[in-house]
């Protein structure tokens, strides 16, 4: 068990009462509380490096194409043609 | 009292409102509850500083006695314990009431989207796009393990917490949430009360949420939840179809019922103005009655809760000197009567 944290001063215990941390040095001073604390809650302590703007275009592009083939399919060429502007707009 | 965009879609829709937040946090200063006033200022004036630079439509608020910190409370759904004079910041800046940065929340920075419906991809990439001008002018602490580190470990790795604002009135009717509260919860989605209150007095309104926010990415959070969106609004319709074959006449009473008091009570409790909301909603899904006088119900639901009584009359609930449920009639009825004249 780690003493505390050398820049803001909290305690594990502290952390672990109240479910916060006091500062980002205690993500370092509590390393392997956290490992095990975040295995258990979250089901992995290892993050993947994710960019959000990426993911979230991925997803916008994904949605606006699932819903031109819907247009397409009922043959709505008006809706069709404005999706696959949006499509063509989205970076 | 502002009322909030997603109040146009009660009694059409089901998923009201999408939102996504990243919490992101600077260096060497402590979070709130260990820092100091001197140093939460200066975090303050520093984030303003950058964010003024980077867009020019920010506009921070001066402290927490400003005066649209309360309406704020209410549209962005603030916890009212943020406006403490006891307590240092938090500071707002905003762009508009949907797109903001919320700064000393819980973290040092808190990058918000609200959209209206369901879209969670679009108020997530609005948010992200925000993020990243954010991180550009700031220096952000990510851990190579852990990802972006958050106030709260529950927040650790993306910092995001998504979230759908469900509006299920059949489900309530039907007695059916307390199933659904433990199934959402054993696949990884909490489903909350909205005020923290109880759902009686939550007129049928309910966030969906997330516990992962580490070792996945930001779109398996969103995709997942959409999918856990998807079996509730599936059990919604399912719960309307029932109640129709089996209580059509008592739930067309009920709608009907709602609509008259609501035009026309002297007094009105919470619970039963809650009650009234969602009789009203379904009743409009069902194209029973038109779709505004559920959303006036929600209007009035929105504007007579404790904190808008408070602001609007300067009294706690609890010390008020009238009949509170005589003041929420009137304001209800008032509400009717102008909304219906105008529509």
């Amino acid at each position: 068990m780690s003493g505390r944290c050398p820049d803001c001063g909290r305690s594990w215990d502290e952390t672990r009462r109240g479910g916060r941390l006091g500062c980002c040095g205690c993500w370092s001073a509590f390393r392997g509380e956290l490992v095990e604390l975040l295995s258990e809650s979250q089901g992995s302590d290892l993050h993947p490096d994710t960019d959000p703007s990426e993911e979230a275009r991925r997803l916008v592009r994904t949605r606006l194409d699932a819903r031109l083939q819907e247009a397409l399919a009922r043959e709505d060429y008006a809706e069709a043609g404005r999706l696959r502007d949006l499509l063509k707009d989205e970076p | 009292m502002k009322v909030p965009s997603w109040v146009a879609s009660v009694g059409t829709e089901t998923v009201l409102c999408s939102r996504a937040r990243l919490a992101r946090n600077l260096p060497e200063i402590p979070f709130r509850g260990t820092v100091s006033p001197q140093d939460a200022r200066r975090l303050c004036e520093r984030v303003m500083d950058s964010l003024r630079g980077m867009h020019p439509a920010f506009s921070p608020f001066a402290d927490e006695t400003s005066e649209e910190v309360p309406s704020l409370v209410d549209a962005l759904r603030i916890p009212a314990n943020l406006v403490d004079p006891q307590d240092p910041g938090p500071w707002l800046a905003l762009e508009d009431s949907d797109r903001g940065v919320l700064v000393l929340d819980g973290d040092h920075l808190r990058i918000w989207s609200r959209r209206a419906g369901s879209s969670l991809p679009e108020a997530l990439e609005e948010a992200a796009e925000l993020e990243r001008l954010v991180r550009e002018a700031l220096p952000l602490v990510r851990d190579p393990r852990f990802g972006w580190v958050a106030a709260s470990p529950a927040d650790a790795g993306t910092g995001l917490r998504a979230s759908l604002l469900l509006h299920l009135p059949a489900l309530c009717a039907a007695g059916r949430t307390l199933g659904l509260h433990e199934a959402m919860e054993a696949l990884g989605h909490p489903l909350r009360p909205v005020w923290n209150g109880s759902p009686d007095e939550d007129a049928g309104l309910f966030l969906l949420t997330h516990r992962r926010s580490l070792g996945v990415s930001e779109s398996a959070i969103v995709e997942g939840l959409e999918r856990a969106a998807a079996i509730l609004l599936r059990e919604e319709d399912k719960a309307t179809s029932a109640l129709l074959l089996e209580w059509s006449t008592e739930l067309q009473d009920a709608v009907a019922r709602s609509a008259s008091v609501l035009s026309s009570a002297r007094l009105l409790s919470r619970r039963e103005l809650s009650a009234r909301c969602r009789w009203l909603a379904l009743g409009a899904r069902l194209g029973w009655i038109p779709a505004v006088q559920a959303r006036l119900a929600m209007e009035a639901h929105l504007r007579t809760g404790d904190r808008s009584l408070e602001r609007s009359m300067g009294q706690l609930a609890g010390e008020f000197e009238g009949s509170l449920d005589e003041w929420r009639a009137r304001e209800t009825v008032a509400l009717f009567r102008d909304g219906l004249s105008d529509g």
